[in-house]
């Protein structure tokens, strides 16, 4: 299993827990948390990440937003961080960004895409995004950086050219 | 069919306060949400708007408490208006680096002012660059 993701079975009393503790919750610490036997049992996936999800398909990690709009700016720095630590923590290097669902990003948020591939490039790695809205896209071609990100239009596109 | 209200007009001044510029976002958005505007050009709006006020908040007041923003919007059904000013030193507004060039295409930096420029009809700066009005006028509707 990578490091810090991963199924968990999780029983009813971890929910209040979960809840009393959100601000300062990090999930990394999950993995080793004890759980309360206090009834039933849900089978949840755990995030590694607050911002992001990311799940992995035959050596390409799919990263997805937790956010519909990208635009607090305390968000966006924690963003930043875990988009980053998966290349520098987790040394993953194949990493498609799916923006399904992302209604909205500020150029702050597309400064942090661009960090991101600064750290891809510099661990010899591939970095993808598809699923952007035209609005979205939009951004991309007025500020050219449509030509600095490979953009493809869906998640099997993506995953796809990284096998060509 | 969407009720369409008649126009909206906001001024306020503000701290230089990230959380507080954002509601005032979101004030606009929904204004010209309710004046009939959608789709594209409330993105682009938005987009504009939230690099101006964050320039503003970082840039030119340096988030100092002390410094107020002024926002001033004026939403018809078919037109937006929106002033926003700073009590920072300004800037050389009519130099702003190309990001596009070779040497900063990379560099997660400098983008906003190009954006503005691009989204909005008009943009212009006051001379000493601490203020900034921005028009929008809406798109004509697409063909069904």
């Amino acid at each position: 299993m990578r490091k810090g993701s991963g199924s968990l079975l999780v029983h009813a009393g971890w929910f209040n827990l979960m809840g009393s503790q959100a601000a300062g919750f990090h999930p990394r610490l999950a993995a080793t948390a004890s759980f309360f036997h206090t009834g039933f049992e849900v089978e949840i996936e755990m995030s590694t990440h607050r911002r992001i999800t990311v799940v992995d398909d035959g050596g390409v990690s799919i990263v997805r937003f937790v956010d519909k709009k990208i635009v607090d700016s305390g968000s966006i720095e924690q963003l930043g961080e875990e988009m980053n630590s998966l290349v520098t923590v987790d040394k993953r290097n194949m990493i498609l960004l799916n923006f399904d669902g992302v209604e909205f990003m500020s150029s702050a948020a597309l400064n942090k895409l661009i960090s991101l591939n600064t750290k891809v490039k510099a661990a010899a790695g591939r970095l993808k995004l598809c699923g952007l809205r035209a609005e979205i896209k939009e951004v991309f071609t007025i500020t050219r950086l449509d030509r600095v990100f490979d953009l493809r239009k869906t998640e099997a596109d993506a995953v796809a050219a990284f096998k060509l | 069919m969407t009720t369409v209200q008649e126009d909206w007009s906001f001024d306020k001044f503000l701290p230089s306060d990230l959380d507080v510029g954002h509601a005032a976002i979101e004030e606009l958005m929904s204004a010209l949400g309710m004046a009939g505007w959608e789709g594209m050009d409330l993105f682009r709006i938005q987009m504009a708007i939230e690099e101006a006020v964050v320039n503003a908040i970082e840039h030119g007041n340096k988030k100092s408490l002390d410094k107020k923003i002024r926002l001033v919007f004026d939403v018809t059904p078919e037109k937006a208006v929106m002033t926003i000013s700073d009590e920072g030193a300004g800037f050389d507004h009519r130099n702003v680096a190309d990001p596009t060039t070779e040497e900063l295409i990379d560099k997660p930096r400098g983008r906003g002012v190009m954006l503005m420029r691009e989204l909005m009809n008009e943009v212009h700066f006051n001379e000493v660059g601490n203020q900034v009005v921005m028009v929008k006028l809406r798109s004509p509707a697409a063909p069904e």
